[in-house]
This record gives structure tokens, C-alpha cells and sequence, in this order.
């Protein structure tokens, strides 16, 4: 699939640079589930225009609409993976989908990466990990457990399945693309479904988790909740987010990477939906004036 | 930067020169991270009193968050704290020893024992805060 731009997430952020982009006759693609959205479990009162407390999920459904109305295409799948080919960026989905485009814009909003149980934090660099790409090595013939529903715990269950001898999925109902079930058909991943983690126990280094109760002995706990989150994506293509995880823009919501744009809470406080969709209305100006100029561009130098 | 990091980056200032007098060899301490391997480390946290040591891999994401910090402290701190940086793909022997199991992960070693780590990429005024009671002991 080939597009002009292709957004990251739909909340707020995206969903208004979508509006714009799309509105300048520029093909747009934008990835994401609006109940992944921060604004989807969210009573408004202090937005602009809206008085009495309005449902998050309602405002992302209209939006939704409007921005299909202008010609903005939506993909209801999380991005797995982003990196640059020539001067293009290509994106794969959740779904197994590849996406190129000329230019991204990221608006994948701020997640919560940590569980909040007993012992996370001090066994962190002990065996609790967040981040499976880099940890997988030293967990070799060992047995872990990853904990999350969505695409991100799927994917490190698959990677994790090439180091470790046994890999535990433990989800409260695991919600992924029956691309990644299908790839999660390995012999020594087995997915627990319904079972809430309630501790994580040992003496120097990780040796189980509590489920509901009762023990599950595992040297390895690897936290991936929700999707990838900008880190993963980012650095791929060269785009390094501060050590709080938030990536820095100019005024037209430029990122130090040409082409790769960014808006909302992605981009630091306030985490508000007024200022996510500001930086979303200029952040698809921007990027649909972009990629006017380069096409033009090319157009002349052939 | 915030009025409150300004003011503990001031005080910071000021310890560092003042233990840079005390103990005038520290001069010639290394102004950015040395690289540390299985075969040097025992030698090396011998030298050097106060070291922290970053356990990173080239492929790891949020180790590239922190190489700048702690190239940037390097330099700051030159002259009271040494900053290594060790390769856990090329040497496995140190971080198993030291029971390393995710990174980043920095290792604080005073006289040439841990005394405390920091797992995880975090923010520079958060090392400091680490760091700020074994440049005071
Ligand atoms: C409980 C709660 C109450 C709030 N109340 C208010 C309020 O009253 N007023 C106010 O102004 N703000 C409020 N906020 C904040 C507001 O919701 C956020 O500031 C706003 O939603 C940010 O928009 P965003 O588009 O940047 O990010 P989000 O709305 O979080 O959207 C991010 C999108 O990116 C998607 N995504 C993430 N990773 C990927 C990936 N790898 N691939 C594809 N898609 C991805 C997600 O699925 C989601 O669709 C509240 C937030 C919460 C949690």
C-alpha cells in the first residue's frame, strides 16, 4: 500500500492532522484504535465549546467520520514496526500489512507502561523487563512471562519464543490480529487468559509471579502493555525521544528526522486534548505542505 | 531547565570543585567514558574510586536514550566520577557476575564494590540524585 502520509495513532492528535492533511487533497492512512485513545475513557468539561461532561469515545467516533468525509483512509491495526527506505518510510502493521509513505506523523499519545504490582520495581534490570528487543539475550533456556493484551505483548511472546525454553502470555483477554494469533501457534508459548498478576516475587532476581493466587515459577517477567510505543518505533528511523520518552518538535511539529512529524501528548505536557488537537492541526498542515514540495520537487528532476 | 534543577546543578558545581581540591591526582581522570570489557573491569574499578557503569548493547533502544547523559556527565563530572561503558553482547562474564539481567542498567561501584544501581532508562537529575550521596560520603 502506498499513501502521501500516514499517521500513527487516532486519538485527537491524529485524527485532527488527518482532517487537515486530507482536506489538501493529499492521500492520508491513519493507524490505531480509537479505544486505545487516552480521550476514549475520558469525561471532557474543559475543551472549548463543550459546557456539561462529554464521552471521550463520542468525540473520537464523530472525528472518525469527519475525517473519512475528507478522504482520510483508517486502518484499525497497531504499527509493529517503522524504518526508512530511501527517502520513503515504511510501516507493518499488527495485520501483517506494509504501508509506504512519504511522510509520518506520530500521535500515539502516552500509554501506561507499568503494571503497579508488588516487587515490579525492585526487581526492574532482575528480570522485570519493558522492553523485550533488548533484554531477550539474557534470558536464554529460561522460562518468563509475558504480561499485556495487546499487539506488544504478542510480538515479544514470539520474539521471546526464540530465546526462552517456556513462554507464558498471561493476559486478561488478549486482543491482537489473527495475523499475530496465528504466529503465536509456537510449541513453547502458552497463553493464560482471565488471570490477573497480583505479584511478583523473589530473593536478588525475579523467581515467579503470583496469579490470582496461585504461583508460577518464571526467572523472566517482561512488561508490554498496550502497543509499541514511540521508543520502538522511533529510533529505528533515527528520531531519539528524551529519557521521559517524549519526542521534541519545532513550531510546524517538525521532528530533527525530515518527513517524520509529531503531535499530542506524545509530544510532552500539557496532556490535554486542546493542545493535542493544535499540534494535530498544524502537524498535518505541515506535513501535507511537505509532501506537496517534495513531489514537486521530484516532478522537476526527472 | 527548571529553578530547581538550576539550583541543585549550582550545588553540584560547587562539591565537585571542592572535592577536585582535596585530592588533586583526580585531575587526570579520564573526561568521557572509558570502555570497560570482562578483562579490564577489575582493574579498572580498582583505579578509580567512584565509578558508574553503564551496561548497554548496540541494538538495545532505551540504551541510546541515555548514551547522551552519560556523555554529558562524563564531562561534568570529570575529575570525581569515572564513567565506563561495557558492551553486555561482547562481554557476558561481568553482568552475570553482577547478577545484570536487563539494560541499561548502571552500576555505581565505589572502591570497587557495587553500592547501588539504577535499571532502565531515566532521566539525567535522577542519576544525580543517585550519585549526590556517595560524592558526599
Ligand atoms: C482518564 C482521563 C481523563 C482525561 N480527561 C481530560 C479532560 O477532561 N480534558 C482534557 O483536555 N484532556 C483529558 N485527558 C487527556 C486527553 O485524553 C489526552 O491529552 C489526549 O487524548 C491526547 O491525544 P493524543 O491523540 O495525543 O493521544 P491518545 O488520545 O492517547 O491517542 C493515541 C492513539 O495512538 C494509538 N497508538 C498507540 N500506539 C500505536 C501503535 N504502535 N500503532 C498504531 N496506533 C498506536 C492509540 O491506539 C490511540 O488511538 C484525559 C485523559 C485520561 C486518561
Amino acid at each position: 500500500m502506498n499513501t502521501d502520509i500516514l499517521i500513527i495513532g487516532s486519538g485527537p492528535a491524529g485524527i485532527q492532522a488527518a482532517i487537515y492533511a486530507a482536506r489538501r487533497k493529499v492521500d492520508v492512512i491513519i493507524l490505531g484504535k480509537l479505544e486505545n485513545s487516552s480521550l476514549a475513557k475520558a469525561h471532557v468539561e474543559n475543551y472549548f465549546g463543550i459546557s456539561g461532561p462529554i464521552v471521550g469515545i463520542d468525540l473520537l467516533r464523530v472525528g472518525k467520520e469527519q475525517a473519512e468525509k475528507f478522504g482520510a483512509k483508517f486502518i484499525e491495526e497497531d504499527a509493529l514496526h517503522l524504518e526508512r527506505k530511501d527517502d520513503k518510510f515504511i510501516v507493518k502493521t499488527e495485520g501483517g500489512k506494509e504501508v509506504e509513505s512519504k511522510a509520518v506523523i506520530f500521535a500515539m499519545g502516552v500509554s501506561r507502561k507499568k503494571l503497579g504490582v508488588k516487587g515490579e520495581q525492585q526487581f526492574q534490570g532482575r528480570g522485570v523487563s519493558y522492553c523485550a528487543e533488548c533484554d531477550c539475550g539474557f534470558f536464554k533456556g529460561k522460562k518468563v512471562a509475558v504480561i499485556g493484551d495487546g499487539s506488544a505483548a504478542a510480538s515479544s511472546a514470539i520474539l521471546l519464543a526464540k530465546y526462552a525454553s517456556k513462554v507464558y502470555l498471561i493476559s486478561k483477554k488478549l486482543s491482537t490480529s489473527e495475523h499475530l494469533q496465528d504466529e503465536l501457534k509456537v510449541g513453547n508459548i502458552e497463553i493464560i487468559e482471565g488471570k490477573r498478576i497480583s505479584e511478583i516475587y523473589g530473593n536478588s532476581a525475579v523467581g515467579g509471579i503470583k496469579l490470582d493466587g496461585s504461583s508460577l515459577e518464571v526467572e523472566g517477567v517482561f512488561i508490554e502493555l498496550g502497543s509499541k510505543g514511540v521508543i520502538e518505533l522511533a529510533v529505528n528511523v533515527g528520531l531519539l525521544p528524551d529519557p521521559r520518552g517524549y519526542i521534541h518538535v519545532n513550531e510546524e511539529q517538525k521532528t530533527s528526522v525530515l518527513g517524520i512529524f509529531a503531535c499530542g501528548d506524545i509530544c510532552g505536557p500539557p496532556l490535554q486534548l486542546a493542545k493535542a488537537v493544535g499540534e494535530g492541526c498544524i502537524a498535518g498542515i505541515e506535513a501535507a505542505e511537505y509532501v506537496k514540495r517534495i513531489s514537486k520537487l521530484e516532478k522537476q528532476t526527472v | 531547565m527548571n529553578e530547581l534543577e538550576e539550583i541543585r546543578r549550582k550545588k553540584m558545581e560547587k562539591l565537585v570543585k571542592e572535592i577536585g581540591e582535596k585530592n588533586p591526582s583526580a585531575q587526570n581522570y579520564p573526561k568521557a567514558p572509558i570502555t570497560i570489557t570482562d578483562e579490564n573491569f577489575d582493574q579498572i574499578v580498582q583505579q578509580y574510586p567512584l565509578m558508574v557503569i553503564d551496561n548497554w548493547a548496540p541494538w538495545c533502544f532505551p540504551c541510546r536514550m541515555i548514551a547522551p547523559i552519560i556523555e554529558e556527565m562524563a564531562k561534568d563530572y570529570a575529575g570525581k566520577v569515572v564513567f565506563g561503558k561495557l558492551n553486555t553482547d561482547e562481554n557476558q562474564r561481568t553482568p552475570l557476575k553482577f547478577g545484570v539481567m536487563g539494560i541499561p542498567t548502571l552500576l555505581i561501584i565505589k572502591n570497587g564494590k557495587e553500592v547501588d544501581r539504577i535499571a532502565g532508562a531515566v532521566p539525567r537529575e535522577y542519576i544525580e540524585s543517585k550519585l549526590r550521596r556517595y560524592l558526599h560520603e
